[in-house]
């Protein structure tokens, strides 16, 4: 990665005046270029994911029938009725298949110009269902992960700032949850819970919140003391409020720093999940579920390996590269 | 025989199964052809063994070891048909209620021991002693008059009954004599898991629990001798890695998913080394419908949510027409069988004009029926891990909701299942069923038997169909039977408790190095006689070429 | 010293009986017990009501649930975890047969992470900023992001199946009691190779990425700059002062890579048809086979606990600005 000079000019310290933290710290996070192009994957993963029921639908996104003009994709109408209705104009969406249609003559078929990713053990098309599956998985590795952040710094802050009996019992119940081995915990959540993305969600999210907690406590241990506390209390602020106001925004950059991490282990734990057979339920697609499907066909249906596979790949590593250099950029001691 | 809903723990409903296409017997021309004496079977066990006593049997799994171990005091033949095992002939009353067996004076126990009327009755005395938890035999056995049943002499001995069931004979096949000597010393349950005394043509080699159990041929057995030397049983529980296994010749035998045998079976690179089989078992696949649960207590309803299994399409494009679409309770290949039943057809517009009949229409225009404001959403339970079970299900969420039912999927590990089935609380759930030779369903559909006294899991009662269950089982004259069962057959499928799906047939490979199988009709490959213990394996030098690049 | 180790053992004793206490209320909440278990096995066949009374009363299934633990707390203590409900064996026995292979697994795997790992790390410290170690930095980034389950599909697609290089799965070949010595040797080698190479590929980039951060960080200290003042040479230096200073870090992250270790297990364990705990752990849960369980839970939480106080003691130990009882 080849340095830019204002970059240069900007790391010794000469910054211009007026110019905020965080666009500083895009800058300074922008300076690498890998890490660019992980961002902005991940942003279109989440677009992709956002408008998936537009992306890849069999119902048209606009059309022309007897009474004007209506959107099918927009009003929800199941696909079986616009199949059927009658019209006579229709713009369709870019992958002009659902993905639960199920169409047995054409099952486990290789990529083709029809199926650009193949089709599925029930002819389901391979590349809707990946649509579709993005927005699964992202949403189990974010929603899974705003739990875990705001469980463990919410426990994370309480024993921090307190100390205590309340550290005393935060960092014990830290120690039992780090030591549970965690695939049994989900297993449990998800036998316990009705099978639902939520459980998923739920599950991933009450296993995984320790090292934010220990990560939020250790810096209230840090900065409680230090003189903006110290001033807030002085000036009368109840706990609630120094903690969220004054606190917690000091501890929020390692935090944010390791959710990154976070949404890439969640997103890996998904997928693993649905592979043993115990993620998202049927029929919606995740990654992990649809290279599950490839299990049995493995030897043959390359394209149920590859394809899921690469987007797991991908999609973690691009969690996993930005938050590195999240990292980076907000590590004040490196360069 | 017990044999086993396994499904219901793994999820086995899958591989289905074929109908009888004999496809090659063993006359294979290479070599002289005649079977040989030696060489090591691998064969693949899908789980572990867990136990070695065979009256403790729990598994299929543990009944394939057990058939090498010890002889059943009758065999089934290739037609299910009794022949002698330990017992060289029997005699029953004509009342069904006394079964006269003699003994084989050459029988032999693998520790020199003779195989005596004592030993029978040693076994048949564990077998209904409910401490023994004989959880798969004990019930063929449920009638057994204790006070009655004795040793004649050393070698005869008389089983009694309190009441004749007609299948009674077929039961004492899993009647595997152990020598009292042994078998009554030290725990019954927990000694005789890792070791094993027996009349049968191997003896235990090696155990290692979760990897193999290794089989030796009695040099000393005392009636005709099998071919194999060493038996390995190999724990692979994983369907690709066994497919995978077989190709690079580590192990001999497996069953097959149904698309890899399709794909594979003319493979010109595999036709060297592995053979391709299929046939139809006594297994099928149904949903079982809660009939405490008020929507599926109507037959109507029952019958239209059946209309709307695409069944000629699963069958067609799913299975290849390696399946069979079921009509009622019994299977194609079973005389119970009644050919004038209908298979129900895929009728979506049927379906919802028979939903209309019974009261359920869309009246608020969302798609789903409704009556009396409450629509018909349905929760199908299948096993966690069963392919085919979420094949099925996704399939059947698409047509119910163009029916107007809305279908939710629950994905359910085994053990939670069978919790809610015992339970009651269910809604619907895909199982399916591994059946013994007799056709008495009795356990299955009698509205005495619901869990945990039976298997009538959906709670079904009929009066005619209970008296039906009733007759069928102690009448003696095979020619009434019939007929008994026939109308059994129209008033289950007129009923629907069950919504059958289809009868898949198993589809098996088979290293091409193992010679001499063939399958009987109704138990596939193996456990009839002689099954696996007629196989032997084509001399060395061919087996050079067994591992493809 | 001793105080403070003192005390770290009795919250570890603490700890452990909260896990055990939550894995009993845990697998005792989730539907099914040893009891639907038998039902299902019976299939069609009708278990006796006797049968099943006996099952419950064996188990003690009646009983308030404290009992039940206290009961298992009593045997326990005594190193007696019942029979198992699936096979009837003794636990301690079914575990003591699969732990050396999890721990054989796991530990070639940790050694070669560990090995390979910290050296790239230390070297990755030395050379950052270079363009050698952005491309090595990222590459172990991509080696951390890939699923393991993909990873050992897609070795044994390639070694197994289509080059025929390698065993598919299992520990030793159906003839390996036939084998020879040496060969016996070789044949567990080579069947250790796949599920070794998917276990180390994502600690190995765990451990490397670790490292360079600890090192890095000592390589700023103040008294590594004075070192380098008073003029010792780079290799000097980093092996003097920086890897010691650098090795606390690293073993807290050791202890707390143990559970990481055991989860990981059960799907390496599941393709690879490896006999270890991983795998039995996954099965007994879905057996409700509530001995081994517990049992299970007893040994994976003495593991690590045992695992993060040697850490924290050792880190206590190695750095005197640990204030005793300041940290976790």
């Amino acid at each position: 990665m080849s340095r830019v000079a204002p970059d240069a000019i900007l790391l010794n310290g000469n910054e211009p005046a007026g110019e905020s933290y965080a666009r500083v710290s895009w800058r300074r996070f922008g300076r690498n270029r890998l890490s660019l192009v992980a961002v902005w994957y991940i942003v279109a993963m989440a677009a992709i994911a956002l408008f998936a029921p537009f992306l890849a639908t069999s119902a048209p996104l606009l059309e022309k029938g007897e009474d004007g003009w209506r959107s099918p994709a927009l009003t929800g109408r199941s696909d079986l009725d616009a199949t059927q209705r009658v019209r006579s104009f229709a713009i369709h969406a870019p992958v002009p298949v659902s993905p639960t249609v199920i169409d047995l003559s054409v099952r486990l078929s290789p990529p083709s110009w029809k199926h650009p990713l193949g089709t599925d053990d029930l002819g389901r098309d391979v590349l809707s269902r990946m649509i579709h599956g993005a927005r699964i998985s992202l949403a189990v590795g974010l929603l899974a992960t705003l739990i875990a952040l705001v469980a463990g710094s919410i426990l994370g802050a309480i024993a921090g700032y307190y100390g205590g009996a309340a550290d005393w019992i935060v960092s014990r119940l830290i120690e039992v949850v780090l030591c549970f081995p965690f695939l049994f915990l989900v297993l449990a959540i998800v036998a316990l819970f009705k099978p639902s993305i939520y459980t998923v969600m739920i599950a991933l999210g009450l296993t995984s919140w320790t090292s934010e907690a220990r990560l939020v406590r250790g810096e209230f241990l840090r900065i409680r003391e230090l003189e903006f506390a110290e001033a807030a209390r002085a000036s009368g602020a109840g706990d609630a409020r120094i903690i969220f106001r004054h606190l917690l925004p000091n501890a929020l950059a390692p935090v944010l720093v390791s959710a990154s991490f976070g949404v890439a282990t969640a997103i890996l734990t998904e997928s693993a999940l649905s592979f043993l057979g115990l993620g998202v339920p049927l029929p919606m697609a995740s990654w992990g579920s649809i290279l599950a499907s490839a299990r049995e066909h493995i030897d043959y249906a390359w394209w149920l390996v590859l394809f899921p596979g690469l987007a797991i790949f991908t999609t973690v590593a691009a969690f996993n590269l930005a938050g590195e250099r999240l990292r980076e950029t907000l590590d004040p001691r490196s360069s | 025989m017990s044999r086993r809903l396994v499904a219901l723990l793994l999820a086995l409903a899958c591989f289905g199964c074929g109908g009888r296409e004999p496809r090659i017997a063993s006359t294979r021309s290479s070599f002289d052809g005649s079977p040989q004496d030696g060489g090591t079977l691998v064969r693949r066990l899908e789980a572990d063994v867990s136990s070695l006593n065979p009256i403790l049997a729990s598994s299929r799994y543990d009944r394939y070891v057990a058939q090498y171990l010890f002889t059943p005091l009758i065999h089934l033949d290739r037609n299910l048909t009794p022949v002698p095992g330990l017992a060289k002939a029997w005699k029953v009353s004509d009342d069904g209620l006394l079964f006269r067996f003699e003994l084989d004076e050459r029988a032999t126990f693998s520790d020199g021991n003779p195989v005596r009327a004592a030993d029978v009755l040693f076994t048949l005395q564990k077998i209904v002693d409910p401490g023994s938890e004989a959880i798969q035999i004990a019930p063929g056995f449920e009638l057994l008059d204790q006070a009655r049943t004795r040793a004649i002499d050393d070698r005869t001995i008389e089983v009694a009954f309190r009441t004749a069931r007609a299948g009674q004979l077929t039961y004492f096949n899993n009647l595997l004599v152990l020598p009292a000597h042994v078998y009554s010393e030290g725990d019954f349950r927990d000694d005789f898991r890792v070791r094993a005394v027996g009349s049968g043509p191997y003896t235990l080699a090696k155990r290692t629990a979760g990897v193999e159990v290794v089989l030796e041929r009695r040099a000393d057995y005392w009636t005709d001798k099998p071919h194999i030397q060493t038996v390995v049983m190999r724990v692979v529980s994983d369907q690709n890695t066994a497919w995978n296994a077989l190709r690079t010749g580590e192990i001999d035998e497996t069953v097959l998913a149904p698309d890899l045998w399709l794909r594979e079976r003319n493979n010109p690179a595999l036709s060297e080394t592995i053979e391709f089989r299929r046939f139809y078992t006594r297994n099928y696949n149904y949903i079982a419908w809660n009939q405490r649960h008020p929507p599926l207590a109507d037959p109507r309803v029952r019958r239209a949510l059946a209309m709307c299994i695409p069944i000629e399409a699963i069958v067609r494009d799913l299975y290849h027409g390696t399946a069979r679409a079921m009509s009622g309770p019994f299977t194609p290949d079973e005389w119970a069988f009644n050919p004038s039943v209908p298979v129900i057809r895929h009728d979506l517009a049927g379906a919802a004009r028979l939903l209309a009949t019974a009261g359920w229409t869309d009246v608020d225009g969302d798609g789903i029926v409704e009556r009396d404001g409450q629509p018909l959403n349905l929760e199908l339970m299948i096993m966690s891990g069963s392919t085919t079970g979420r094949r099925f299900a996704e399939m059947l969420q698409g047509e119910m909701k163009q029916a107007g039912v809305a279908l939710e999927i629950s994905v359910v590990d085994g053990t939670a299942a069978i919790d809610r089935i015992v339970a009651g609380n269910y809604q619907a759930a895909y199982l399916s069923w591994d059946l013994d030779p007799d056709p008495d369903v009795f356990p299955l559909f009698h509205s005495t038997q619901t869990p945990p006294r039976g298997s009538n899991v959906v709670r079904y009662s009929n009066p005619e169909a209970d008296r039906l269950m009733e007759q069928g089982r102690s009448e003696m004259s095979q020619a009434k039977r019939k007929e008994i069962y026939w109308r059994l057959h129209e008033v289950l499928a007129a009923d629907q408790p069950y919504a059958w799906t289809a009868q898949v047939s198993l589809k098996w490979g088979i290293n091409k190095r193992v010679r001499g199988v063939a399958e009987s009709s109704g138990f596939g490959l193996f456990l009839w006689y002689p099954g696996e213990l007629a196989w032997w394996i084509a001399p060395a030098g061919r087996e050079l070429d067994r591992t493809s690049p | 010293m001793t105080v403070y180790v003192v005390r770290r053992l009795c919250y570890a004793v603490l700890t452990f009986f909260g896990i055990t206490v939550a894995t009993f209320a845990l697998i005792r909440s989730v539907p099914g017990d040893p009891v639907s278990f038998y039902i299902g096995r019976a299939g069609a066949q009708t278990v006796p009501a006797e049968t099943l009374a006996r099952i419950r009363a064996e188990y003690r299934l009646d009983e308030p649930l404290p009992a039940q633990y206290l009961h298992w707390l009593q045997s326990a203590a005594t190193l007696d975890f019942g029979r198992s409900i699936v096979d009837r064996r003794p636990v301690r026995e079914r575990i003591a047969e699969k732990l050396p292979n999890t721990f054989q697994l796991n530990f070639i795997a940790f050694l070669i992470a560990v090995l390979s790992g910290v050296p790239i790390g230390l070297w990755s410290a030395r050379r950052a900023g270079r363009a050698g170690e952005k491309v090595s930095s990222i590459a172990l980034f991509l080696l951390y992001s890939l699923p393991s389950f993909w990873v050992a599909l897609l070795l044994m697609q390639l070694f197994a199946v289509r080059w025929n290089l390698l065993p598919l799965l299992g520990m030793t070949s159906h003839d390996y009691s036939e084998m020879g010595g040496a060969a016996q040797f070789a044949d567990r080698l080579r069947h250790l190779v796949l599920p070794v190479v998917t276990l180390t590929y994502a600690q190995l980039a765990i451990f490397a990425r670790f490292s360079k951060s600890a090192f890095s960080e000592v390589i700023r200290q103040d008294y590594i700059t004075a070192a380098r003042a008073k003029g010792a040479g780079p290799g000097a230096l980093m092996w003097r002062h920086a890897f010691r200073n650098a090795l606390m870090p690293l073993i807290t992250l050791l202890g707390l890579t143990v559970p990481y270790l055991i989860s990981g297990s059960v799907i390496v364990e599941q393709m690879f048809q490896w006999d270890g705990i991983g795998l039995l752990y996954f099965d007994s849960i879905l057996a409700r086979d509530y001995p081994t369980v517990m049992a299970l839970t007893v040994v994976t939480a003495i593991v690590t606990l045992l695992a993060s106080v040697a850490a924290d003691v050792l880190y206590a130990l190695a750095d005197p600005r640990v204030r005793v009882g300041e940290r976790r």
